[in-house]
């Protein structure tokens, strides 16, 4: 092996240091350990060192329910003795000469020979024995596990000088049968794992060591980890591949809309395209049909790279970005978001909202219903509110970039004030008349197809989302202000998908009916009608304002109490808003019409 | 020699932001700025190094792809979000018993009547301070002038109510001065001690040295007074370890002017008077202008800077220790790879009372309305904290965005640099390129300077 050459010395550029061989995804950043925290190493590995110039294993049963019937496997085993790589025992305080004296002296002579283990633990006074004493006299070792928690009990060494600073004292004892061997005792302290300034782990620890006794990936762990750890890792619900040649809307995903909404197991034994369908709401229901141990092991190579919740089989390249022109200025894109994104986006949830309450009610069927409607009615309606509650998000992502923008100081001019009022017109598909005004409207099929021309991906609201994703890229802006636009903009996808998956259950089972069966009657109330409602929607919009602006200087927590009123009046709003609709009356979220 | 023909400025000019090189004696190496990183690299990824750092360009980008960490850079264009309020300094009285000529704070009325804080700013302060920490953090106050002794008495309070509220709170305290140690009695000794004080004492040489720059308003010399006055002082500080209860910490802080350049003599002269650590700070920026150093005198200092750390350097390598604070300091920013686009935590974790209850960026914009921050009843102003902090980001200052010793450097003070502009940083740069060197020789044959994880820890 040729000599490095590139060695890092100083600690950021060893914490920076990418191991040659390892792939990227070893670093702590791209770890599972980001969605679970402590699942990334095993801390009984930390434990193993405690005492310095000793390392331990924690035997323990493999079934904490078993009967105890070999109490003399278990406990904390001396594995070896390691004095000359431990810098701890290096030490020139007295303890540390002590103890470095007895372990390359006639104590570790000792303990080199037949199988030791801690017998019990001393410090501060306090000696705790590593078994207990069972009825019939007869000693019983604790579990290896018992004594871990035990040993994670002990204090740590704090400061100098040693000798004053919580010393233990560890009872060894040979447990090899027919062994004459005298008990041994040594004082030393629990090692400090972690510098207290730097955080930097000690150097006792080699490398690989914190890892040791670790699931792997590829194994049965990735099919049975009981605790979902390698779920962050590997995907368990995707949709199919798309074929070359099969067609594709202009967002990528494809036309075909059983392809683009069947979700199906990423496990799946079977591998051909025809026996994939759509999977079980539980893990039980999917277990028969997934790889099993012995495929796992063997042919894990073939299950499928996913990107975007698609699985690929062939190269994968990105979509272009739909025209995706940066702003001019910051003061440009948030003049529009301020002006006609915040404002569409409450509109379009007030307009989805009215016609959601246009939907029969699924508990108050007549007993001639069509066999359907009661699901198709529950699926419509949990969609579309769905949908709804996603613009609500976005009109407070909107005004979030609207303050970020502001107090980044890319504008100084207006300064934030929330944007809580409803655009009155919307923007269309159509070049000849690309505004329409906003309109509160049941949910007819000619209602359907302009709400998901609305929400196409080419159309004008994504496009623009499109564009704010664009501007914000450039690292002059704060990086977390792009994540909120491009949420917004992925949304509008899943927005697209939704409605066209309402229109493709309406179509298929109940054609062109007229009146559509899914309906019921519904008019604009006037406010004085619908009076409760309209107070509630005031509540709502004068609580996120009181929000918003206190989210904007900074205030999270003291905006707390005025996003749970208004979620609360939205719930109420939601209850009465159907009360209206079983008299016939609907919202009047404005008063235009 | 002036500083340009100095071999250390020419080596440790800036060529690209991206990389600087150096060789330690003990072998070459890499300084990658950013996250101030330290690599050993062979000779022959030295010279390649050099090669790609001389062409610029693509071969450059290349180069440093060995170095890249798969991340984004450890500092963008962002400024932070101000952080909550760590440390306050209150500038306890705005007038001084000493006439030092260079003074920032113009004899130490900041330009202004002078004025001696009053009880309710201090306490105000406190409660604002105490205020916006949770519980298990910790705040600190520094008493600043003038002359902050003269207003003894509201040091005392505001220490004590600071302990208190912070008791209360289960917030830790910690207290510094700054001071010219005429004043000091016994009893603020005792006080100090007992209050685990970090005390910075004034003093800018030995003798007629510091005489000349530091005289009484009557022109008398300040030095036998500081003297016989830290006498207690010194002693608590090398009593303070063995009981470990009351620990005073004494540094001396040195005011490089044009008059006191023999840096080692005044080194080596405030540690045999019993200082624990001595400092030097070069005046870069006098309200007058006087007593501030040209760029002549800065290749002086360095030379002087560089004969200080030699001697300390060589006091390290035989295990004993050696109070050069620039040297240590530097050290341990250089080890830790210290990175950021600020020289201090001016306007962030940082803000100065002045006396009638104003916050401002630091003690040295005390006064300066554009660089006001609030006040101490109504808290830090955020808007101000981010507009500062948006407008010193070391990115949008020049030349450091195309220096590699930015991230170390921090732009320079931000008074200095607003007032005076960057005159030094052939200075600045050629120090941290000693520095460099330095760090690596130590650590080749002292690592345990640095081990602090080894045992016994250091603290």
């Amino acid at each position: 092996m040729t000599e490095p050459q590139i060695v890092p010395r100083n600690l950021t550029a060893r914490m920076g240091y990418r191991v040659p061989g390892n792939p990227a995804t070893s670093r702590p950043e791209d770890a599972v350990g980001n969605c679970f925290p402590g699942l990334e190493l095993d801390v009984r590995n930390l434990d193993r060192r405690f005492f310095p110039g000793l390392v331990f294993d924690f035997v323990a049963r493999d079934d904490i329910y078993a009967d105890y019937d070999q109490p003399l496997r278990f406990g904390a085993r001396l594995s070896f003795i390691d004095v000359v790589n431990d810098p701890d025992v290096q030490g020139s305080s007295p303890l540390a000469v002590q103890l470095n004296n007895a372990l390359q002296g006639d104590a570790g002579t000792a303990l080199s020979i037949g199988e030791w283990y801690i017998d019990w633990i001393e410090q501060d006074g306090h000696r705790l024995m590593m078994s207990s004493t069972a009825a019939d006299g007869s000693s019983q070792a604790f579990d290896g596990l018992y004594v871990w928690r035990i040993v994670r009990g002990l204090e740590p060494l704090r400061r100098e000088p040693a000798d004053h600073d919580h010393p233990v004292t560890l009872g060894m004892r040979c447990r090899t049968v027919g062994s004459a061997a005298a008990p041994v005792e040594l004082v030393g302290w629990r090692r400090r794992f972690t510098d207290p300034s730097t955080g930097v782990i000690s150097l006792a620890f080699q490398p690989g060591e914190m890892l040791q006794s670790l699931c792997s990936p590829w194994q049965h762990d990735f099919r049975d980890c009981g605790c979902h750890y390698w779920a962050a890792n590997h995907p368990d619900v995707v949709t199919g591949e798309v074929m070359p040649g099969e067609p594709l809307l202009p967002d990528g995903s494809p036309a075909n809309p059983e392809l683009a909404n069947t979700p199906i197991d990423w496990l799946r034994a079977d591998r051909r395209r025809e026996m994939a369908g759509a999977m079980g709401s539980y893990v039980v229901l999917n277990r028969p049909f997934q790889m099993d141990h012995y495929q796992i092991n063997r042919t894990w190579q073939q299950l499928s790279v996913v990107i975007q919740g698609a699985e690929i089989g062939a190269v994968w390249s990105p979509p272009d970005d739909v025209d995706a022109r940066p702003y001019g200025s910051a003061a440009e894109m948030a003049e529009v978001i301020r002006t006609r994104l915040a404002p569409t986006e409450l509109t379009l949830a007030l307009e989805y909202l009215y016609a959601r309450s246009s939907v029969v009610d699924p508990a108050t069927l007549p007993p001639d219903a069509p066999e359907t409607l009661h699901d198709d009615a529950v699926f419509i309606r949990h969609f579309i509110l769905l949908t709804a509650v996603s613009e609500m998000q976005h009109l407070r992502f909107a005004n979030q970039l609207l303050w970020g923008l502001f107090d980044s100081g890319r504008v100084t001019d207006p300064p934030f004030v929330p944007v809580l009022a409803p655009s009155m017109t919307v923007p269309t598909p159509n070049r000849d008349a690309p505004w329409r005004p906003a309109e509160l409207r049941p949910l007819t099929m000619d209602v359907l197809d302009d709400f998901i021309a609305i929400e196409h991906p080419r159309a004008e609201i994504d496009h623009s989302w499109s564009r704010v994703v664009a501007t914000l890229r450039h690292t002059s802006y704060p990086a977390h202000l792009v994540e909120l636009a491009e949420r917004v903009a992925r949304d509008g996808n899943d927005h697209y998908s939704r409605f066209r998956d309402i229109r493709a259950v309406l179509r298929a089972a109940y054609g062109h009916a007229d009146p559509a069966p899914w309906l019921r009657p519904l008019r604009v109330a006037t406010p004085i009608e619908a009076g409760d409602a309209i107070a509630m929607f005031h509540v709502i919009l004068d609580r996120l304002r009181s929000a918003y602006d206190r989210q904007a200087q900074g205030h999270y927590e003291k905006s707390g109490p005025a996003v749970v009123e208004a979620r609360a009046a939205m719930d109420q709003l939601l209850l009465a808003s159907d009360a209206l609709a079983a008299q016939g009356l609907g919202v009047p979220y404005w008063t235009s019409q | 020699m002036s500083l340009a023909e100095r071999p250390d400025v020419h080596e440790s000019r800036p060529v690209d932001p991206g990389l600087h090189l150096f060789d330690s004696g003990v072998g070459t190496h890499a300084f990658v700025p950013d996250g101030s990183r330290v690599y050993d690299v062979s000779a022959e990824v030295f010279a390649a190094l050099g090669v790609a750092l001389r062409s610029g360009g693509q071969a450059l980008d290349d180069a440093l792809e060995r170095f890249s960490t798969n991340g984004s850079p450890f500092i963008d264009d962002v400024a932070p979000e101000p952080p909550s309020l760590r440390s306050l300094s209150l500038n306890v009285a705005q007038v001084c018993n000493l006439g030092c000529t260079y003074c920032y704070a113009s004899g130490g009325d900041f330009g202004q009547p002078a004025a001696i804080m009053p009880w309710h700013v201090a306490e105000a302060a406190v409660h604002t301070l105490v205020g916006q920490a949770d519980a298990g953090e910790r705040v600190h106050i520094a008493f600043l002038g003038g002359e902050p002794l003269i207003g003894r008495d509201l040091i005392r309070r505001t220490v004590t109510l600071a302990v208190r509220l912070g008791g209360e709170h289960g917030i830790r305290t910690s207290f510094s001065i700054t001071t010219n140690a005429t004043l000091m009695t016994e009893a603020d000794v005792e006080f100090f001690a007992a209050h685990r004080f970090a005390v910075t004492v004034s003093i800018d040489g030995v003798g007629e040295t510091n005489d000349a720059l530091r005289p009484f308003k009557t022109g008398r010399g300040s030095y036998d007074r500081i003297i016989t006055r830290i006498a207690p002082l010194l002693a608590a500080q090398r009593s303070a370890g063995a009981s470990g209860a009351d620990h005073v910490t004494v540094s001396a802080r040195v005011t490089v002017t044009p008059r006191n350049l023999d840096l080692l003599a005044t080194l080596e002269g405030l540690l045999a008077a019993g200082f624990e650590h001595v400092g030097f700070s070069p005046m870069l920026s006098s309200p007058t202008g006087q007593d501030q150093l040209a760029a002549d005198d800065l290749a002086i200092v360095l030379e002087q800077m560089v004969r200080c750390g030699r001697a300390f350097e060589s006091e390290i390598l035989q295990g004993r220790p050696y109070g050069f604070a620039n040297a240590a300091d530097a050290l341990t920013n250089i080890h830790r790879g210290v990175h950021r686009p600020y020289p201090c935590g001016a306007g962030a974790g940082y803000l100065s009372v002045s006396a009638d209850g104003g916050l401002f960026a630091c003690h040295r914009f005390v006064g300066d309305e554009a660089r006001a921050m609030g006040d101490v009843t109504a808290g830090p102003d955020r808007r101000k904290r981010i507009a500062f902090l948006t407008d010193r980001h070391v990115h949008r200052q020049e030349p450091c965005s195309s220096c590699w010793a930015r991230y170390l450097c921090g732009g320079g003070c931000h008074h200095e640099a607003i007032n005076r502009g960057r005159p030094a940083c052939d200075y600045i740069r050629g120090w941290l390129h000693h520095c460099l060197g330095m760090y690596v020789r130590i650590m080749e044959q002292r690592p345990e300077y640095f081990a602090s994880a080894a045992l016994p820890p250091a603290r």
